[in-house]
């Protein structure tokens, strides 16, 4: 029994290895689907290789977990430690927004 | 002069900004357009842009992403109107797609990616990640970062970036793809792979 149920997973797996697209197409297509609606034919594809694929299944994982993190990097500028503003640039600033503001 | 400090009026006070975001805003815009001068008048545009429209912050989002938001708008006005000052180099980044780690176009399994465990539950992510993915981010050719940066920090759709840029949706589509191959690898092997390396600190 175990045997040919090892011998069927074997065979559906070649079935699947021939059906979707290689790992490098795989990535791809989840680049792709970062920045348009992929086709039924691609989410398809993409579907069954997770099937056989889990180091896909994380790449795909890992595209979305760097896009969360990079719409929040922007307010972890002081963390990132890009740099900051020179007192004079401060000054000059303040003095633009004094310039601008109705209440001075 | 007065020293109210309270949160009742949160956008009332335009210099208090400068003192409490000044920093954070000139980080965000000195790591996009990597120039001092361009980057303080982009401060600036934003502040001045932020007491104009004072009046329609609802303080929902708070007042740093909002302030933030502001900024991302006037990074891409930027690229905008200078974005194809700049012209492309650096082709060894795209000779090929990480060769060594797939073999016959599938992932050598020791070599794919790997599970990043604490991805999800993780909610605060401490300093010295922002500073690992800064130093991933440094790592890119810069036209690659400002296009790749352009759709996933500012939020840009692909048809402005190529419009900006002045690039081709083909170009784009390889360079966003690259740039996220490689931004991925570089943090798990220098923040996933090091941090489970070591011993956890919960």
């Amino acid at each position: 029994m175990i045997e040919a149920n090892n011998w069927f997973t074997k065979k559906l797996e070649s079935a699947l290895v021939a059906l979707t697209p290689r790992c490098k197409d795989i990535t791809r297509l989840l680049s792709a689907g970062q920045d348009r609606r992929l086709n039924l034919r691609e989410r398809l594809q993409v579907r069954l290789h997770f099937l056989i694929c889990v180091w896909c299944e994380r790449y795909g994982r890992h595209l979305h977990f760097l896009r969360e993190r990079l719409q929040e990097a922007p307010e972890h500028a002081p963390e990132m430690g890009c740099g900051h503003l020179t007192p004079a640039a401060r000054e000059r600033i303040k003095q633009a927004l004094r310039a601008q503001s109705p209440e001075t | 002069m007065t020293t109210t400090t309270g949160s009742a009026r949160p956008a009332s006070d335009p210099e208090r900004w400068v003192e409490e975001h000044g920093d954070c805003l000139m980080g965000y815009a000195l790591l996009r357009v990597r120039k001092a001068e361009v980057a303080e008048d982009l401060v600036q545009d934003t502040l001045l842009a932020a007491l104009r429209a004072r009046e329609r912050f609802q303080g929902r989002s708070g007042e740093r992403s909002w302030l933030v938001g502001i900024l991302k708008n006037k990074i891409a006005d930027h690229f905008r109107k200078h974005g194809r000052e700049q012209n492309f180099t650096d082709l060894t980044f795209f000779a090929d797609e990480s060769p060594d780690r797939f073999e016959d176009n599938y992932w050598i399994h020791e070599l794919g990616p790997r599970d990043w465990r604490p991805e999800r539950d993780e909610v605060r992510h401490p300093a010295e990640f922002w500073q690992t993915l800064r130093a991933c981010l440094g790592k890119l050719p810069p036209r690659v970062a400002d296009v790749f940066l352009l759709r996933e920090m500012e939020e840009r759709g692909t048809e402005e970036i190529c419009a900006s840029l002045s690039i081709s949706a083909s170009n784009l589509w390889v360079m966003l793809h690259r740039a996220r191959l490689a931004l991925r690898q570089c943090l798990e092997t220098n923040w996933f792979e090091e941090k489970s390396g070591g011993p956890r600190h919960d």
